[in-house]
């Protein structure tokens, strides 16, 4: 246990605290009481900062389940401190938002904050971990804490939805990731990510090095809500806002771009992982902003504006990749631009994002509604958030003096070098990058414009809205001006911000990357009439022309509901259910003579299969010696009583052709020297047949039943039995013997006494058996006479 | 008495037995036939026993042993069943095995 | 010769216990008894419970190879043991309220137990036959034991038909494995087929004792029974049939199969990993559909079966410490699921899961005990079904890998319709939104299955390391 293992375990002890602190300060909003931790945890992470920006590591290890080899090592760099300053710092901005959107009166608070915490605490483990499978249980367990938090307004029937859509497709995500890491694992013989990666051409070299490839990846695009699994983010907005603005945007989907990034150095420098990242982050990017314009629901629009985001950095991050196509991965500027690139779009998306979803949260929250054909004018009402908006807006639409600004230029940066590489085929593909990549840019630039003109600009229109609007509390503008000013603050000074969180982060990614030599230039606004700056002069001029021209758009773009990949899903899930209820109802009919017919007919696939696999059809037949009239006499008449019991007319006949098989069974015990036994039988048939004889007076006549035909496939079901236990008697013929075990036949003798060999062994060998069969017998009696006691009840009653 | 030397014609009996046994139980609709053709499978398992033991371990007994267990409790299985029967009839006033189908999917 | 019967103790005292629970239910008059003798009952299996962990540690054979007693049966016989008395006395008030003849009713749960515990301790085909019989004629009694309703009796005529079916192919098989090498004793048999050559009638006698153990833990396509029966059969009983009679069986199944016929071990592990598959599959494909929540927990104690089979494959200690770890996990989230249902019958009379709407306000310990084991049957981390399905799998990464892939697809289909089910609790509103009053009976074994799931999920490292003894002792023989 390291002062690292309990910052991740700290805010799942604190969930236990929750449920009193509610309890019994009701007066007190329970956010109050949850604010410090994420902030002590943040202030904890700082001091680290400078400890990693010098390229040291930290690294603890605690026990867990030594027998599987899972120690619970936490594993403390670049990446890894980022994220955490990450979810430590919006936790707590989102928290003390809370405390103003969630009224105390009405919320199940302490639920809330638990889930919270709960999931605070799995995202912290996730990114510390070391051990894939610590890794994948803190995965799944964000998923757990996102499902409920979705579901936290479960009255409604569109949470419920959304918040099992986001579970399905994450927890689906999160198995192929666990399938994947196994894959990895079993390559490699360890569970620690670093000796992983120590061990990269080993996995490299191994034929299931694609296929863990792709369920990792698999992983990582579910989780980071990537095309085409991007579905469940929108739905996912059902959740209060300031989970939207935490999970949803800052934290728990950049772990599918956390995972990208640690498993860079291990995958990347393979052609298919760049191409699938950079393809899919840039597809999602193009189609997730083009989307994003026909959105009337801020929220939603904000919702398929972080899918777009997200695929922006993946698309980086393939990009970046390419460093590893040399080995180890080399740190040329050219190469190592786009990682850059990525980390900083990263950070920045989470201060911008975040203060956008919380100006929705405001507006929301004061005007009733999200939906901007009934917003407007809103000016004049909120000027506050107005400002907040347009600074979150227009960082993401990438202009100066906003952050988004330079992480915008170096994404063109980016893409405009992967045209460059000369591997991959990127001669001829990679020109198509930078086009989509600027075409996407324009639709971000649109719905970054209508975000902040449509609900502010214009007229109000008090009648289409469910209350007074006025502008928000203060205490719920804290939150967002903070983290607007960071994304003012990071435009001017975005070389200490690398020095101290993007380089050492790039470090983690990138294993031979130091800031002194890397040849990255600083981080300037203003660096020359370059093509970045063309571009983005481009994306504003055709932005505006499509802003203004967009009336028109909206039907154009508008796919028919049925070809959506949401209808997939719903279609998917509708039609397994179905199929899976015909197929139960078809099959298990109630009626016990089916499910006999089908454990017969398993029962001779799986004898006929193993026999064939095992090649035991060799017979043998000369070794077979005559067989003695007689026998033959007594053979016949058995088997034809055996089917006179079948085909009885009568019940009577029935029985006693049943006694006339038993008592036949018993000759044959005789001619096989086992007088006791054949007395047994003999015995126990007599009284059997008695006591079908009595029941016989309690049941119904069968004759009164309609008469049973031959069923022909029955009989070929019973005949394939038949036909393979007997192959099997043919087969035994050439059975070798083993040595017979006669113990009990020379103990038997000396130490019981006994001339009667089979009673001594019963009573004395076998004496603890005979006992429970007793036993069996007294239950037996007992369990018939409780029946037949509701029999003689339900007659005197009568 | 005297008899061949090799299970085999056993083990044809017994199995031509198991698979009427099998026949009685999946096309028989009553309770009564589908315990009786049980008992045959049982009484197909004792041949086996019985034979095995005679043919391969002659001077120990196991089989032989084996098969009076088997013989016992095949009998209480019986009488449960037919226990089970008469409750039946008394409270849904049929043996036939197709009728009960109020558990089903 | 000697013997030494103190090895007996528990099965002894289990019997005497039984006897003297169904004299006094005999001989006891009034009704007002009935609480006492539950009570007793629980009082007894506890005292048989501290017996038999006591024999932990020990290794010794008895009469000659019939019985055999070493950890891998101490631990099977204390999970068995530990069924019953969670079972018992969690559902105290429903027996007392539903079944109208208590005083058969515990003495025949004892011997069911009797009946595992010999089962499990088995070391020759006679014993493990007389064991398994014991087992299963309690299980028909019990089943059918409500007797007044027609859905019971149903339900134990099919369990009695098919068991007698499946019991008859399983002596088949074993008449043929005596007939193969001449012996029924498990070690001597293992001897055997590791020297001999392995013929045909031995193979033919595998494929017949997978079919007929096959039947007892209900693995496709042999399970056809488990669905009606869990479903006809009285709460307490279904529980019990679904932990105790399935842990069981796997007991022998692992004692016989990679005990006794580990030398054949590549004829029938392709054979176990298709029948797995097919259970996982199965199972978890039909529950999707299923309105009944009994009926829902018998298809996905099908998959539950096929994962545990997974643990068999290798005949490792690895993996029969998988098997282990994860039937005791098992346990607890069954138990507390079918607590759950019996409480919920008591004031609802239904066990339609569209009756479980609202639990939540209901009764929140009962849907949190309810989310949780379905959670941990579906292997969601950091319950403990995750610890245990993974146990099972990494076992078979080498040559099974396409079963590891259908049990994490299938795992998916399974958090689908256990998520049903925790949405109709927490979403809907309850028809009738008053309280679930629970005992302090219930709540407490409520709590028990609860706090082990999650215990053993974050920390399975004791549990884990008593399985891996079990298993060690398995393969000294």
């Amino acid at each position: 246990m390291s002062w690292l293992h309990l910052l991740i375990l700290s805010p799942f002890i604190y969930t236990i605290l929750i449920p009193f602190l509610y309890k019994s300060f009701r007066r007190i909003h329970t956010g109050w009481f949850v604010l410090p931790l994420p902030l002590i945890l943040f202030a904890c992470l700082i001091k680290q900062v400078k400890i990693v920006a010098k390229g040291s590591v930290l690294s603890y290890v605690a026990r867990w389940i030594p027998s599987l080899g899972i120690d619970f090592v936490v594993y403390l760099d670049g990446l890894s401190l980022m994220f955490g300053l990450i979810i430590t710092g919006v936790g707590a901005l989102v928290v003390l938002y809370s405390v103003f959107y969630l009224a105390k009166e009405r919320e199940a608070l302490h639920n809330f904050y638990v889930y919270l915490l709960l999931f605070m605490g799995a995202m912290l483990g996730l990114v510390f971990a070391e051990n894939v499978l610590v890794l994948y249980l803190f995965w799944e367990l964000t998923s757990i804490s996102s499902f409920l938090l979705i579901a936290f307004w479960y009255q409604r029937k569109s949470s419920c939805y959304g918040a099992q859509k986001a579970f399905m497709i994450t927890v689906a995500g999160g198995l192929a990731m666990l399938a994947g890491v196994l894959l990895l694992a079993n390559i490699t013989g360890t569970f620690s990510i670093q000796e992983m990666i120590s061990q990269f051409s080993l996995i490299r070299n191994n034929p299931t090095f694609i296929a863990a490839m792709l369920l990792l990846l698999l992983g990582a695009f579910t989780k980071s809500a990537q095309f085409p699994f991007h579905i469940w983010l929108p739905d996912a907005m059902e959740a209060p806002t300031p989970i939207s603005a935490y999970l949803h945007s800052a934290t728990m989907v950049k772990a599918g771009i956390y995972l990208i990034a640690r498993f860079t150095p291990i995958f990347g420098g393979s052609m298919l992982w760049f191409w699938l990242v950079t393809g899919v982050g840039l597809l999602t990017l193009f189609w997730a902003s083009l989307v994003a314009i026909r959105q009337v629901d801020l929220k939603a629009m904000l919702a398929y504006s972080t899918v777009g985001q997200l695929g922006l950095i993946i698309c980086l991050l393939g990009i970046g990749s390419a460093a590893f196509y040399y080995g180890t991965g080399v740190t040329e500027p050219l190469y190592t631009t786009a990682i850059l690139a990525a980390i900083f779009h990263l950070v920045n998306h989470s201060t911008f994002k975040g203060c956008l979803f919380m100006v929705v949260g405001i507006i929301d929250h004061e005007a009733g509604t999200r939906d901007i054909r009934r917003l407007g004018g809103l000016l004049n009402i909120m000027p506050v958030t107005f400002t907040l908006a347009v600074i979150g807006g227009f960082a993401m639409a990438g202009l100066p003096p906003f952050n988004g600004f330079l992480s915008k230029e170096m994404f063109f940066t980016g893409v405009l070098n992967a045209s460059q590489f000369g591997i991959f085929h990127l001669e001829t593909w990679g020109k198509l990058i930078p086009v989509v990549a600027w075409i996407a840019s324009i639709f971000t630039f649109v719905y970054c414009l209508i975000f902040v003109t449509r609900p502010f600009l214009g007229k109000h229109h008090p009648q289409k809205l469910e209350k007074i609007t006025r502008e928000a509390h203060l205490g719920m503008l804290i939150s967002p001006a903070l983290l607007a000013s960071l994304v003012i603050l990071f435009f001017f000074f975005p070389n200490d911000l690398a020095k101290y969180i993007l380089y050492p982060t790039m470090a983690a990614i990138l294993p031979g990357f130091t800031a002194i030599d890397s040849g990255l230039g600083p981080i300037r606004a203003w660096h020359g009439w370059t093509p970045e700056l063309f571009m983005t002069l481009g994306v504003v001029t055709a932005g505006l022309v499509v802003y203004f021209a967009f009336r028109k758009w909206p039907r154009i773009i508008r796919l028919p509901s049925r070809f959506t990949w949401n209808a997939l899903y719903d279609g998917i899930l509708e039609k397994t259910e179905e199929l899976s209820g015909r197929v139960t109802g078809s099959y298990m009919t109630g009626r016990l003579r089916d499910y006999l017919i089908y454990i017969f007919v398993g029962f001779i696939i799986l004898t006929a299969g193993t026999m064939v696999i095992n090649g035991s059809f060799a017979f043998d037949l000369t070794t077979n010696s005559p067989v003695l009239f007689y026998e033959f006499v007594l053979f016949f008449v058995v088997i034809g009583a055996a089917v006179l019991v079948l085909r009885g007319r009568t019940r009577l006949a029935s029985v006693v052709a049943l006694g006339v098989v038993g008592y036949l069974i018993a000759g044959f015990y005789v001619i096989l020297r086992a007088p006791d036994l054949a007395l047994t039988q003999i015995v126990v048939e007599t009284v059997t047949t008695v006591l079908f004889l009595l029941c016989l007076y309690f049941l119904p006549r069968w004759n009164e039943e309609k008469p049973e035909g031959f069923r022909r496939f029955d009989f070929v079901i019973a005949l394939g039995v038949g036909l393979t236990v007997t192959s099997l008697a043919l087969a035994a013929s050439g059975n070798n013997l083993f040595d017979s075990i006669s113990w009990f036949y020379e103990q038997a003798y000396e130490l019981a006494g006994a001339k009667n060999i089979v009673n001594a062994i019963l009573v004395d060998f076998r004496g603890f058996d005979t006992m429970f069969e007793i036993l069996v017998l007294c239950i037996g009696g007992l369990g018939v006479h409780t029946l037949i006691k509701l029999y003689l009840e339900g007659r005197k009653s009568k | 008495m005297a008899t061949s030397l090799n299970p085999t014609y056993f083990i044809f009996l017994s199995a031509a037995l198991f698979a009427i046994g099998v026949y009685g139980v999946i096309a028989k609709k009553n309770i009564i036939a589908v315990l009786v053709s049980i008992e045959m499978m049982l009484a197909a398992v004792n041949i086996n026993l019985v034979a095995f033991n005679k043919f391969f371990t002659p001077e120990a007994f196991i089989g032989q042993i084996f098969a009076i267990f088997v013989v016992t409790v095949a009998a209480v299985e019986i009488g449960l069943g037919l226990a089970l029967a008469i409750a039946l009839v008394r409270k849904r006033g049929t043996t036939n095995l197709d009728d009960f189908d109020w558990l089903k999917w | 010769m000697h013997i030494d019967y103190s090895l007996l103790s528990t099965e002894i005292a289990l019997a005497i216990l039984g006897l003297i629970v169904f004299t006094l239910g005999l001989t006891l008059p009034s009704r007002s008894t009935n609480r006492g003798l539950g009570a007793f009952a629980i009082f007894g299996l506890l005292i048989v419970l501290g017996i038999t962990v006591s024999f932990w540690g020990t290794q010794a054979e008895l009469l000659a190879g019939m019985y055999l007693i070493d950890n891998f049966s101490v631990f099977f016989k204390i999970l068995a043991l530990v069924a019953a008395i969670l079972i018992v006395f969690g559902t105290m008030s429903y027996a007392n309220n539903n079944l109208s003849r208590q005083l058969e009713y515990y003495s025949t749960i004892i011997f069911a137990t009797l009946g595992m515990i010999i089962m499990i301790s088995a070391g020759d085909f006679i014993t493990l036959y007389i064991g398994l019989e014991l087992m299963t004629v309690s299980f028909i009694i019990l089943v059918a034991f409500r007797k007044t309703d027609g859905h019971s009796l149903e339900a134990g005529i099919k369990y009695l038909i098919l068991a007698g079916v499946s019991s008859a192919v399983l002596l088949y098989g074993l008449s043929l494995i005596y007939g193969a090498t001449g012996t029924v004793y498990i070690l001597e048999l293992a001897e055997l087929v590791t020297a001999g050559t392995i013929s045909p009638l031995l193979v033919f006698g595998l494929v017949l004792l997978v079919a007929g153990f096959g039947f007892k833990i209900s693995a496709a396509p042999f399970h056809m029974w488990a669905p009606d029966v869990y479903e006809g059969a009285p709460t307490p009983i279904t529980a019990y049939l679904a932990v105790g009679s399935k842990a069981a069986s796997f007991a022998i199944l692992v004692r016989v199969f990679v005990g006794g016929l580990a030398g054949m071990q590549e004829q029938w592990a392709t054979l176990l990993a298709v029948l797995a598959a097919i259970s996982i599959l199965l199972g978890n494909l039909v529950a999707i559909p299923q309105t009944n929540i009994k009926r829902m927990l018998a298809y996905s104690s099908i998959a539950q079966a096929g994962y545990i089979m997974v643990g068999l494959l290798t005949a490792s200690p690895e993996g029969i410490k998988g098997v282990m770890f994860y039937a005791f996990i098992y346990l607890f989230a069954t138990i507390g699921a079918f607590v759950v249902v019996c409480a919920v019958y008591e004031k609802t009379k239904s066990d339609e899961i569209a009756s479980y709407a609202g639990l939540s306000q209901r009764s929140p310990l009962a849907a949190a005990v309810m989310l949780i084991s379905l959670l941990s049957m579906a292997g969601i981390p950091p319950l403990a079904g995750f610890v245990g399905k993974f146990y099972l799998f990494t076992t078979i990464t080498d040559n099974f890998m396409w079963l590891v892939y259908i049990g994490l697809i299938m795992s998916m289909v399974s958090v689908y319709y256990y998520l049903r089910v925790a949405l109709v609790m927490y979403r809907d509103e309850p028809t009738d939104p008053t309280p679930i009053k629970m005992g302090a009976a219930v709540n407490v074994t409520l709590i028990i299955a609860m706090v082990a799931t999650l215990v053993l999920g974050i920390y399975p490292t004791p549990l884990s390391e008593l399985s891996n003894i079990a298993a060690q002792s398995f393969f000294t023989w």
